[in-house]
């Protein structure tokens, strides 16, 4: 079939001629039912031409036969067993998954440094705070306070009877001054006697 | 010819199998030695060779107060370290110590060039305990002259103590090491300490340091923290009462506790002079420094000078012991009720002197007190009516308190060094007591006991006879805050009976109101006590005053010991110079915990009126208005009306106090010498500040009669402003000695 579109050949030569094609040429099955040729009875008269043109056909035949065979054999030559593409498919996953993972383990090791700065900078800032914190009471301790309170700024201690004590021994609690939250009965007894109030 | 083969085949299997076995048989027993025999030895040399382990210092835990403020933290600190033997020359050399004493501020030059003069070291140590911002210019000193080989820096630990001097006898300091030297730190090394972590870091063929990938660490524990009972405002209050105490007397020192009575907790706990725990080497005394100073030879200069400073480190109430003269008689006095020798109606006739065997004992009162009862001879301190009481109990009876009340042994308070009675040293042992030690013990003379014993003691007879354990640490907390251990208040014994504490209460109450130790009344508060002065036995000429309290009287909550040392003033009985700086610190401390103050009549009478609010009314008015409520006008200006002042309204002045009234925008604030206001009695120290346009405000035994200022706020020719109040300070020095 592939050979038919071809103009480099032109099939219709050998159209009379049958031969009988040899066992081991028979062909393959890869080849098309209709390319099938027909055993036909030979002329006489035209016995020489016609060996003749058996030999260029068988010869073209042969030569098409062992172009077919090679097309196959390099076909099949050239399709890759499943087995090797397995192989190389796990040998891909693998190349990638080292490769990732030689990735991460840079990473890995970037943000380990990373963590290590972080935690390092972490310690200075606690042990500046510290000691910042130390410089800080020491510069508003008490008796600091109190000098600049009374020496400075002229203040003088709270007497203890200026201070005011509240009991809170029987609970924290506030009354609210405000409206009373009365029922409808109670107001409109509140507005008869109203009423009486103002008869009377 | 088969036969030959296999002949053959045997002989050279037997060859291979010779050599093999003799090879690796070598080796198996090579590999035998390195691996069993020398298996220790080869595997510190190959850990040597291959990791590299550095320790983790652990964080000492913190110390808090008992409201939780930091008194004690540790921090991230560096030391820096020169290498020598990697030095080029001298110039290189000067140039580092010149650049590093720069960049520290407090080491010589010359003192780092001496150190890394020996080129042959390859480690010595500059600095430690260096702050982020100093080791941060040393490390762009490094890199700025590439110095990279001959500094380095290594990772240290600091103890910061943010108040300085606050409480350091009794927080005390860590060494170099990070370990505890003197109070808390020593005592809670352990508990204080942490667990220290480790970097276990792989090292290449180069012995470098390999990637934090081949790196394994053990992070450190920090070490647990402390909450002391200790409170910092009543602490301050103590500090301060000390400290005035020791400049006002010219004492070689004062020291003092605070106590509650019910629980044993310390609450505050102060010896002065102190020193600063961020420098605890440092000696800042002028005083000492003066001294030392005449001092030529270096070496004898030295050991005085480190001698000085172990004494600046001494926490006296723990490790000091004094006779506590009079203040012992208030055992006394409880021993005798509650055996029944005593009781409150007991009169003695005092004549101003007792025969004891072949000597006789004076009062301090040479004419004598005359009869008097049991309460009456408290208050004024009788020593032969307390030596009859002593008798009268007998030495069996009156070793048994005495060994009760806890003077015969340590009290075991959680704070090192405290001092160890010793029998027939420090005090009379019940075999060698014989009447003269008897009667001598009896008022509290010829034996020693320790502050810490004293108020412990004395808290027992408070709270209701119960002799409490001291503790100085409340509770115990991890890293997390949580709470580990917390100490629960241990009574060690009943030494006396309810009854009886109250019956000495009360005496020691009259003690305050009209005896003694009139110089701890305080108005509104009901305050019990006794004053105590005795000669030292182990310094000719020289005196303990001591005055011991406890308020309220009815509900006693705390209880005051302050003991002076050495006074040089020209009176130095504990009810003159003790008693003031007790009461203030009582008064304090009762504000401070909310104590309310109850005032009698009389107290209110005397007690400071508060401003009108004159400023809009003419001066006329104004003056009206004050006169009315007994105040003074003091007018500045030329102006009709008054436009400020001062005080302002609302102010609490004294009674007959003068306010300052401006007439005029333009002079406001307006300014004079502050008067002396010493030696006077309260009418005329208010007369004088008035007079020159101050107002004062009275602290101490304000409502005795004889009282004398003794102290002013503001010193005598201080500019300040007209109408601002002075404090001054006011004490009796009449019946109150009591030696």
């Amino acid at each position: 079939m592939a050979y038919r579109g071809s103009e480099a050949y032109d099939f219709s030569l050998f159209e009379p001629q049958i031969i009988e094609e040899p066992k081991k040429q028979q062909p393959r099955t890869a080849k098309p039912a209709g390319t099938a040729v027909k055993p036909q009875k030979k002329a006489p008269a035209r016995k020489q031409f016609a060996k003749t043109t058996t030999t260029v056909k068988e010869n073209a035949i042969n030569f098409l036969d062992n172009y077919q065979v090679e097309v196959e054999r390099s076909a099949q030559q050239a399709s890759v067993p499943v087995s090797v593409k397995k192989a190389l498919c796990f040998v891909a996953v693998c190349v990638s998954l080292v490769v990732t993972l030689l990735v991460m383990n840079t990473r890995c090791d970037t943000l380990m440094n990373e963590i290590s700065a972080v935690e390092n900078q972490i310690e200075i800032a606690k042990g500046e705070n510290v000691r910042l914190n130390a410089e800080l009471s020491s510069i508003i301790s008490t008796d600091k306070i109190e000098n600049y309170a009374e020496n400075v700024l002229g203040m003088v201690k709270a007497e203890n009877y200026q201070i005011s004590y509240i009991d809170l021994s029987e609970g924290d609690e506030i009354l609210l001054s405000g409206e009373k939250t009365v029922n409808g009965e109670s107001e409109l007894s509140g507005k008869i006697k109203e009423l009486f109030a103002y008869i009377f | 010819m088969s036969k030959v083969n296999a002949n053959l085949k045997k002989r050279c299997i037997g060859a291979i199998a010779v050599i093999l076995v003799f090879g690796f048989g070598i080796d198996i027993l090579r590999l035998f030695y390195f691996q069993v025999l020398k298996s220790d030895e080869y595997r510190v040399k190959a850990e040597a060779q291959q990791l590299s382990d550095t320790l983790i210092t652990a964080d000492r835990g913190v110390i808090y107060d008992a409201s939780m403020n930091v008194l004690a933290e540790s921090a991230a600190a560096w030391l820096v370290y020169i290498n020598p033997s990697e030095i080029e020359d001298d110039a290189q050399a000067d140039f580092i110590a010149k650049g590093l004493a720069e960049i520290f501020g407090d080491i010589k030059p010359e003192t780092i060039a001496k150190k890394i003069s020996n080129r042959k070291y390859s480690y010595v140590k500059i600095k430690d305990k260096v702050a982020y911002n100093k080791k941060s210019k040393v490390s762009a000193f490094i890199k700025e002259n590439k110095l990279h080989e001959i500094i380095g820096i290594d990772p240290d630990t600091k103890r910061y103590y943010p108040f300085g001097n606050f409480a350091s006898t009794v927080i005390g300091m860590t060494n170099s090491d990070n370990n505890g030297r003197a109070g808390l730190e020593l005592k809670y090394n352990d508990t204080l300490t942490g667990v220290p972590g480790r970097i276990i870091t792989a090292r290449d063929a180069n012995s470098r340091l390999m990637k934090s990938n081949y790196e394994t660490k053990y992070d450190a524990e920090q070490g647990t923290s402390l909450v002391l009972t200790i409170d910092k405002s009543i602490q301050y209050y103590l500090e301060k009462g000390l400290s005035q105490a020791v400049k006002d007397n010219d004492a070689l020192s004062a020291y003092g506790i605070v106590m509650d009575v019910n629980t044993g907790a310390i609450l505050g706990m102060a010896t002065m002079p102190d020193y600063n725990l961020n420098e605890p080497s440092v000696l800042t005394n002028p005083d000492i420094l003066a001294e030392l100073e005449k001092i030529t030879d270096e070496d004898e200069y030295d050991v005085a000078y480190n001698n000085a400073v172990f004494l600046s480190w001494r926490n006296k109430a723990i490790s000091d012991t004094y006779e506590p003269g009079s203040v012992f008689k208030l055992f006394t006095a409880a021993a005798g009720i509650e055996e029944g020798v005593v009781n409150l109606n007991t009169t003695y006739n005092c004549v101003g002197a007792i025969q004891v065997a072949d000597n006789r004992i004076r009062c301090h009162k040479h004419e004598g007190h005359g009869t008097q009862d049991l309460t009456k001879g408290l208050m004024n301190s009788c020593n032969p009516f307390f030596i009859t009481v002593g008798q009268n109990l007998g030495t069996e009876r009156f070793y048994k308190y005495f060994e009760a009340f806890g003077f015969t042994k340590k009290t075991n308070i959680d704070l090192p060094a405290e001092a160890q009675p010793v029998a027939d040293v420090t005090y009379h042992s019940k075999e060698n007591m014989g009447i003269s030690q008897l009667s001598s013990s009896a008022f509290g003379q010829t034996f020693q006991v320790s502050a810490i014993q004293m108020i412990t003691a004395v808290s027992a007879i408070a709270n209701g006879g119960k002799l409490m354990k001291p503790h100085v640490v409340a509770k115990k907390l991890d890293q997390a805050g949580n709470t580990v251990y917390e100490t629960i208040p241990q009574v060690q014994r009943q030494v006396i009976s309810e009854s009886t504490s109250e019956k000495v209460l009360s005496m020691m109450e009259k003690v305050v109101s009209d005896g003694t130790g009139r110089n701890a009344y305080i108005p509104g508060y009901r305050v019990a006590g006794k004053t105590g002065t005795s000669e030292k036995l182990t310094v000719d000429g020289e005196y303990i005053a001591s005055f011991v309290g406890c308020a309220p009287a009815d509900d006693p909550q705390i209880a005051v010991l302050i003991i002076i040392d050495e006074p040089q003033s020209a009176v130095h009985g504990g009810g003159a110079i003790a008693a003031p700086v007790a009461g203030a610190v009582i008064e304090q401390t009762l504000e401070y915990m909310n104590v309310e103050p109850v005032y009698t009549p009389e107290e209110l009478s005397k007690l400071n009126a508060v401003t009108p609010d004159v400023s809009g009314l003419t001066v006329g008015g104004a003056k009206t208005t004050l006169e009315k409520q007994n105040f003074t006008a003091r007018i500045v200006g030329n102006g009709d009306k008054v436009i400020s002042q001062y005080p302002v309204s609302g102010q609490s002045i004294p009674m007959n106090g003068v306010v300052v009234l401006y007439t005029e925008t333009d002079n406001t604030e307006t300014s004079s010498s502050v008067p002396n206001l010493l030696g006077l009695s309260i009418s005329e120290a208010n007369q004088r500040a008035v007079n020159s346009g101050y107002n004062i405000r009275i602290s101490g035994a304000s409502l005795d009669s004889e009282v004398i200022s003794y102290r002013q706020s503001v010193e005598e020719g201080t500019e300040a402003s007209l109408g601002s109040t002075i404090t001054v300070y006011f004490k009796t020095t009449t019946g109150v000695q009591d030696d």
